[in-house]
């Protein structure tokens, strides 16, 4: 344990700080057009919360019991959340995409 | 090995960002969303890597068991995001949202019950503050998507008293579990503590009006992204907080933005009225209306320079965008200009009815947004407002009583001439009268919206 790069509280604090600058101000940039995309890139991203499910899964000395089950329920409906979210953001920006869609429609 | 997690981590990290700068570029921003995803996979490799080197006795069934449910969740998740309609999109990220907050909630649930692994009180506040927001975030979303897809439109009497009894029940249940920890009631009151979160979760969601449901999603979304942060805090993963604080960043921005949209604050929209007092008689009672015609229409825009189409959600209900486009190419043949205007809060989302338009293959210069739509309606001859109702509603800026007041409208009375594609008289999500419809200038078409720009078409071509 001696050798891992763990965080302090307080680092956690800088970070939140930081991210929230960094984050407002790319996310103000972004125009409105996009905004339903956004919105479910960024759903897609919470669902990173499965990391923590992964984390209480590799305990060691972990049996097969009831914590394992939710866990492994967490887990799996935390990546249902993380892949739909990505692939429904994908099916949005397809269609900004304008080239392709022209050839579609050349009655 | 924990050097390797570590720079997959920091290459995480870098992916994420510059995933969300590219973002911002609706030409490149298939390509930012799929450096989001390499980001989320790395993440998670590199967890996985730095937690089997630091832990001895790591269970590789397990690791087993992971990329499996893995799989699992990733091919769920493609069949239920390819499973719904692009005007569904609304309701598909509000129920996604609830898998999320669901899943974030089982995970607090299980190191809340992990007695051994709580040693002090911050992971303990930690954790039962996810569990709530996490069961609450489930039920609200889950409300919220079945109100989106209609079927969920019941109208509960002291709906916010309900609310604000499970919320203080559910913060009282959380101070209890934290200074009066007793093994024996222990289950019971995170039971109840589930309980009370869900039954908060659904009065919250139930007593948004349908049409704040764009905010309260956002607002969802952002919970979830604090979650994600705090969650991150108990598991010290740098990269959980750092996505968690970009997620509530967007959350926080884009609801600021809606309420600016809407002309409404936060808090109206939690504390305000929910039910609509007009009765349905008065919503649709209207003394004078002009009717008129595909066919009328269609000699109005032979002789005409400048049309405006202003889409609602009814025009993707009836999936008329194609069509849309086919009229655009037609008067675009005939040298007539053809603009679509935009209210931002059209359809569902912000940028719902944008990303429809866009599918259906309208370019970008064709969209105006509601400033520039509302400057150029001015010099319009001829306005088809298509399955919208509450965004071209005029008591927004006359009637001072009006539930919808304040709110920026299209204002297409500014147009020589106004025509309402409208399959009924019925109201819009606000559920009220539009003073619109009895204008001076206005003409009712009560047809399909995809029916009446087909028979346009047609009488067009001929």
């Amino acid at each position: 344990m001696e050798n891992t790069f763990s965080l302090t509280p307080i680092d956690g604090i800088y970070i939140i700080l930081l991210c929230t600058l960094v984050g407002i101000s790319i996310i103000k940039n972004v125009p409105a057009v996009l905004h339903t995309p956004l919105m479910s890139g960024s759903n897609a991203i919470s669902g990173i919360i499965i990391i923590g499910g992964t984390i209480q899964l590799m305990q060691p000395g972990i049996g097969f019991n009831l914590m394992t089950v939710i866990s492994a329920i967490g887990v799996l409906i935390g990546s249902i959340n993380v892949a739909g979210g990505f692939f429904v953001t994908h099916r949005m920006l397809k269609m900004f995409k304008p080239k392709k869609i022209k050839n579609d429609f050349n009655r | 090995m924990i050097l390797t997690g570590n720079i997959g981590i920091f290459a995480a990290t870098a992916s994420f960002l510059m995933g969300m700068m590219i973002m911002g570029n609706p030409k490149k921003a298939v390509f930012g969303n799929f450096l989001l995803v390499v980001g989320m996979i790395v993440a998670i490799v590199s967890t996985i890597l730095i937690q089997s080197s630091i832990e001895n006795g790591m269970q590789w069934n397990n690791l087993l068991l992971i990329f499996g449910l893995l799989i699992v969740g990733t091919v769920i998740g493609k069949k239920i995001s390819f499973g719904f309609q692009l005007t569904k999109m609304p309701e598909l990220v509000s129920l996604f949202n609830g898998f999320g907050g669901l899943a974030a909630g089982l995970i607090g649930l299980v190191g809340t019950l992990n007695f051994s692994l709580v040693s002090d009180a911050l992971s303990s506040a930690i954790l039962l503050v996810s569990v709530f927001l996490g069961f609450l975030t489930f039920s609200a979303s889950f409300i919220a998507f079945l109100k989106l897809g209609g079927k969920f439109k019941k109208y509960i009497p002291h709906n916010g008293t309900y609310s604000v009894v499970s919320l203080v029940i559910s913060v009282l249940l959380i101070f209890v579990l934290l200074f009066y920890p007793n093994i024996n009631t222990y289950m019971l009151l995170v039971g109840l503590l589930i309980t009370f979160s869900l039954i908060h979760g659904v009065f919250f969601a139930n007593g948004v009006g349908g049409g704040d449901m764009p905010i309260l999603i956002s607002i969802l979304n952002g919970l979830t992204g604090v979650l994600t942060v705090i969650s991150g805090i108990y598991f010290e993963s740098a990269i959980m907080i750092l996505s968690g604080v970009f997620v509530g960043a967007t959350g926080i921005i884009l609801t600021v933005q809606m309420c600016g949209a809407m002309n409404t604050s936060i808090l109206k929209v939690f504390l305000g009225p929910t039910a609509k007092a007009v009765s349905s008689d008065e919503a649709t009672n209207y003394e004078v209306l002009r009717e008129t015609s595909p066919v009328k229409v269609a000699a109005d825009l032979t002789l005409v320079k400048k049309v405006v189409i202003v889409p609602g959600f009814g025009l993707a209900v009836a999936k008329a965008q194609k069509l849309c486009r086919e009229l655009k190419d037609e008067l675009n043949a005939m040298d007539i200009e053809l603009k679509f205007v935009i209210h931002p809060v059209a359809g569902r989302m912000p940028g719902h009815m944008n990303v429809l338009l866009a599918e259906a293959g309208i370019e970008y210069a064709d969209i105006l947004d509601l400033d520039k739509g509302n400057d150029y309606l001015s010099e319009t001859d001829l306005c088809l407002v298509i399955g919208a109702n509450d965004v071209v509603n005029t008591a927004a800026e006359n009637d001072s009583d009006s539930s919808i007041h304040g709110m920026p409208i299209v204002q297409t009375y500014k147009s020589k001439k106004v025509v309402i594609v409208k399959r009924s008289l019925s109201p819009g999500y606000a559920g009220i009268k539009n003073p619109l419809f009895e204008h001076a200038t206005a003409e009712m078409l009560f047809v399909d919206a995809k029916e009446a720009i087909d028979r346009i078409l047609t009488e067009l071509k001929m």
